[in-house]
């Protein structure tokens, strides 16, 4: 099936059991009830079947996603 | 079968393209292929059981169904490593969500998304409307190890809009599920081998879980 995949946050307010998180392009709502907020805009993190399971750095993200071919 | 299996996750935007009705446009051909390649998954576990068993194509019927349900090449297409390039394998092996079932905080989602994940069967009680009622056996969990729990009712989706991706359903079949999705009809050696790899699989996640096996408890006559 499928590997985690980095996103972007666009935007979640806090507290918000959904987050809107950039993925490979299109935004999605993204459950991020697994992490503790708050959410910054613009932060990353690694998502796995519609949930946000961990921060990562935007240069990790970047790595994972050159290996799905994408770009930041 | 691929699309049939890959379509409900893509669908959720789990993997694959972002297009997920492109999936469902065309299921042969190179614009396919293509479209299959993007599943980052599944492609590599087709391509490893089409080298294993000398098949040229990895979307071959057989292949995929090793890969989705199970069959005869998934015993030759085994490495070093003692799972096997089943879908089951990948779900409780290799995924994060089995290692997060300690952490009571996560408990209930990961178990919620390794049941969903996993290709499930069921019997089918009814049909209606786009929506079969199935009686299956969930995943639970008892703090120690995985297993399968009573069986249960539950409603799926069957076929999208006009897409009707397998023929009529009747009470009593078998039928294979993925994110609450009607994948296919199971033949009885399709439905013996989706539980055979499915139970090696549980047993070998509860095995490294630190738990014995996964299968107990009754069948669904």
């Amino acid at each position: 099936m499928c590997l985690g995949i980095p996103g972007r946050v666009v935007d979640c307010p806090d507290g918000a059991a959904l987050g809107r998180v950039e993925v490979a392009g299109v935004v999605r709502d993204i459950n991020v009830t697994l992490l503790d907020g708050p959410f910054v805009p613009g932060e990353y993190v690694l998502i796995h079947s519609g949930f946000a399971l961990e921060r990562i750095s935007p240069e990790r993200a970047a790595d994972a996603l050159a290996f799905f071919g994408a770009d930041l | 079968m691929f699309a049939r299996y890959a379509f409900a996750p893509n669908q959720l935007g789990y993997c694959g393209p972002a297009d997920a009705g492109a999936l469902l446009e065309g299921r042969t051909g190179t614009r396919f292929r293509a479209l299959a390649k993007q599943f980052e998954g599944a492609w590599p576990q087709l391509r490893v059981i089409a080298a294993a068993t000398g098949t040229a194509d990895p979307l071959d019927r057989e292949v995929v169904e090793a890969y989705w349900v199970g069959n005869r090449l998934l015993d030759r297409a085994g490495g070093a490593d003692p799972g096997l390039p089943h879908h089951s394998f990948q779900v409780f092996c290799h995924y994060p969500w089995a290692g997060l079932l300690h952490d009571e905080r996560r408990t209930e989602h990961a178990l919620q998304v390794l049941d969903q994940c996993r290709i499930r069967w069921g019997r089918v009680i009814s049909v209606a409307d786009g929506k079969v009622v199935v009686e299956s056996r969930p995943l639970v969990w008892d703090g120690v190890r995985l297993a399968l729990g009573l069986p249960g009712r539950d409603t799926a989706t069957l076929g999208l809009g006009n897409v009707e991706l397998i023929e009529p359903l009747r009470a009593g079949d078998w039928v294979s599920l993925h994110w609450g999705w009607v994948c296919d009809r199971l033949t009885p050696p399709q439905l013996v081998a989706l539980r055979h790899y499915s139970a090696y699989h549980l047993t070998l996640v509860n095995q490294r879980l630190g738990g014995r096996t996964g299968m107990s408890g009754p069948r669904i006559p």
